[in-house]
């Protein structure tokens, strides 16, 4: 029997062999087919269509998935045969999806970044340099201002284009200001500035309302005060160094503290169930503080939330390094590298129709943000909600103290869920201001990788 | 199956010439590739859905694998760099806390229920759905969220504990609490196990107590001398699922943290801290190790109670 066994194994094991080496090709050309980007001329395959299909992705909720529809059905109706496959998702699951996407091979071709994550594909050459679409091809570039494309280079190649500028600012609650008698905040106002009138609102408001929500735990604002002394979280350059050390983080954290101590704040208890509740279940929401930090572009948002109750308006955040300066995040549009030539040709003319025509300049809005180009500005300007007109109008006061972030080196992401511990860490007790300072620069040093 | 059936016939049957027995054990070959056949399915997903990427997270585990960028080859770099991550030592601390202070508690609620139930309760079919139900529930999206709202500072239970002139804090924003809320959470999803006990009591015979009764034993010492160990081979088996699905918790913390393990890593399960290395910061050579530690410790965990379960697990067939 035993022998038999061995015997029969033999042809057993070439046949399995066979059949396995049968399945693995199977595999491989499936996933060859996976890889390749996806089929797109009008040759033999599609000739039903006749058309280009080019698959699109972006982030965002409902209201933004709805404007990004609109866009794009106009386009398909005025470009016969193009077609544009759409996938979305939230910020969060946007960006879990994509790195995956890329490594499969099967990335969408038109896709939005921020300057959080672009390195990660711009390094491995994934974006496509949109400059060659620009110089006789269908991209516009003409009417970008300067800084708004340099702030979509990596290394001098145009990976990325703007699409919305936002700043994290100041959210303040006019209304609250006015029942508590203190006067509103100026475009130059200090940190000193802002922590009595968080104690003057917290001491004149009804009990329970306080001046501000506890902004430790926030890693652009941190980054606000650190381009306040002409640094940044991360290296311009996208190397992995750090741009900014210890006592930077030790001077924030205190900073905070003390006004926690003093009342000015929300305690750290009530900033950790924020941070995991819907915005409009927040402190700032629900007119619980007069004051909050958020994305400029956000507070559309946050008045729809506060409805009637008052009317929000926006300030810098206040300067706590050398001089007032104000950080600008941006959302990108880029093509993929890997898509063919015919389909970032398309990529590239859909880009051009999201960014310079009017309609759907208009359609967009400034959902994103304050756009990069000023016939955008011209387009929405008229139509504008006041709410809206505040966000322009507050971004271009500040526009001589903006400085635009940079694209930061692999591993970054670390930033904002160790700022949101450490901060929270620093509000319960846990660490002293000098010793999350300590942490924040060597737990970041390390995420990243830096020497 | 089909081999002790074969060899059962061997033995009953007297010899049989050739021919015959060629044709049985073809018939035999025959049932057993019907077998392999209708195995297959089966086979295809345990070998693709399981056992490669399996295999493939302990080879990643040796390298540094960015997911953009192809991985390389670190040794044991990934299981050093554990040792010395905070964190990593933080989101174990927090795992065997949950593990071990819910379900004990969890098995002993679900245990006293099914006692109360097996007494014959009016109603037992409606109870058993009505308790079984947030087993089913309990470790959704929609029960994390519902949990939020009943434990936060301005959340149910707070309103409560306001009617007897008590200030709760938020229980779910601070760190002392917020891993007592998801205990609670998963002692509420006692159902399952209790079912199981159900069964269990259901199966020790009427007599026994009627004995124990005619010796002038009580209530106490009979549920501490017949019923406790009739059933611990029940106790064993809810002991080691519920061990093993406790280790592996993630939508509690996930959802009422927001996917943080805050407020200040208090909820930091290991499974969550696994996904936040793996893909909130793509590190999936890292996060791999961190798989095979966990699985690691259960299984030697899950060892240990097995070996302890000769000292303390009766089965009726024992003398």
């Amino acid at each position: 029997m035993e022998a038999k066994g061995l015997l029969m194994s033999l042809p057993m094991n070439r046949r399995l062999f066979l059949h396995a080496a049968g399945v693995s090709l199977a595999g491989a050309t499936l996933a060859a087919a996976g890889c390749t980007p996806r089929p797109t001329s009008g040759g033999a395959g599609g000739g039903a269509e006749g058309g280009t299909t080019v698959r699109a992705a972006w982030w965002g909720g409902d209201v933004r998935h709805a404007k990004f529809n609109a866009i794009y059905d106009l386009y398909s109706q005025r470009h016969e045969g193009v077609s544009i496959a759409r996938e979305f998702a939230d910020y969060g699951s946007y960006f879990e999806r994509l790195p995956t996407q890329f490594a499969g091979g099967n990335a969408p071709d038109l896709l939005h970044v921020t300057e959080r994550q672009v390195s990660d594909y711009a390094s491995r050459g994934q974006l496509a340099d949109l400059r060659s679409f620009a110089d006789g091809g269908p991209l516009d570039l003409s009417l970008f201002s300067e800084a708004s494309l340099a702030a979509g280079e990596y290394q001098g190649t145009l990976v990325m284009l703007l699409v919305g500028a936002t700043i994290p600012a100041t959210m303040y609650n006019a209304a609250l200001f006015a029942q508590a008698g203190v006067a509103e905040p100026g475009l130059d106002w200090t940190w000193d500035a802002f922590a009595s009138a968080c104690l003057e609102l917290a001491a004149n408001l009804p009990e329970g309302s306080l001046g501000s929500t506890y902004q430790a735990i926030s890693a652009p604002t941190f980054e606000t005060t650190l381009v306040q002394d002409g640094k940044s979280l991360f290296a311009p350059d996208a190397s992995a160094q750090l741009n900014f050390d210890a006592a930077d983080g030790e001077r924030w954290f205190r900073l905070w503290k003390e006004l926690l101590d003093a009342g000015g704040c929300q305690t750290a208890e009530q900033t950790a169930e924020d941070s995991s509740a819907p915005f409009e279940d927040t402190a700032f929401a629900q007119g619980n503080t007069a004051m909050h930090v958020q994305n400029s572009n956000q507070l559309v948002t946050f008045q729809t939330a506060v409805g009637e109750a008052g009317e929000l308006a926006l300030a810098p955040f206040p300067q706590v390094g050398g001089a007032p300066a104000s950080l600008v995040i941006g959302s990108y549009v880029s093509i993929n590298a890997n898509a063919t030539d015919e389909v970032a040709e398309e990529a590239a003319s859909i880009v051009d129709f999201f960014v310079n025509d009017p309609d759907a300049n208009r359609i967009f809005g400034l959902e994103l943000g304050v756009p990069g180009n000023s016939n955008w500005v011209e387009a929405v300007e008229a139509e504008l909600e006041p709410v809206d007109r505040k966000v322009l109008e507050f971004a271009q006061a500040v526009e001589a103290q903006s400085v635009f972030a940079t694209p930061r080196p692999s591993g970054s992401s670390r930033a904002d869920s160790l700022m949101s511990e450490l901060g929270l860490a620093v509000g319960f007790g846990e660490l002293d201001p000098a010793a999350a300072g300590a942490r924040l620069v060597d737990e970041l040093a390390a995420s990243i990788g830096a020497s | 199956m089909t081999q002790t059936t074969l060899s059962r016939r061997t033995v009953a049957e007297p010899p049989l010439d050739p021919p015959v027995r060629r044709t049985r054990s073809a018939w035999a070959k025959q049932e057993e590739r019907a077998a392999w056949v209708m195995l297959t399915p089966w086979l295809l997903g345990l070998v693709a859905i399981t056992a490669v990427p399996m295999v493939a997270s302990l080879v990643l585990s040796f390298t540094d694998y960015r997911l953009l960028s192809s991985p390389s080859w670190v040794g044991l770099e990934n299981y050093v760099r554990l040792l010395d991550d905070p964190r990593f030592t933080k989101a174990i601390g927090v795992t065997f806390r949950y593990v071990f202070v819910s379900v004990p508690l969890q098995l002993a609620f679900a245990l006293a229920l099914a006692l109360l139930l097996n007494r014959g309760v009016r109603g037992l079919r409606f109870y058993r759905s009505a308790f079984y139900l947030p087993s089913l529930l309990g470790a959704s999206v929609t029960i994390a969220i519902l949990w939020r709202q009943v434990f936060g500072s301005e959340g149910i239970f707070n309103a409560l504990l306001g009617l007897f002139g008590v200030n709760g804090p938020s229980w779910i924003g601070n760190p002392d609490h917020a891993l007592g809320t998801l205990v609670v959470l998963n002692v509420w999803t006692f159902g399952s196990p209790m079912v199981i006990f159900l069964a269990g009591l259901r199966q020790i015979p009427r007599e026994y107590y009627e004995a124990a009764a005619v010796d002038g034993a009580g209530r106490l010492s009979q549920f501490f001398r017949v019923t406790l160990p009739l059933l611990t081979p029940v106790v064993f088996f809810n002991v080691i699922l519920q061990f093993i699905h406790a280790f592996q918790a993630f939508t509690p913390s996930y959802i009422v943290s927001g996917g943080s393990g805050g407020p200040v890593d208090s909820t930091l399960f290991y499974t969550l801290y696994l996904y936040q290395r793996g893909f909130t910061q793509f590190e999936m050579g890292y996060a791999s190790a961190m798989a095979w530690i966990l699985l690691l410790i259960i299984g030697v965990f899950t060892a240990a109670n097995f070996v302890a379960s000769r000292y303390w697990v009766f089965y009726g067939d024992e003398k």
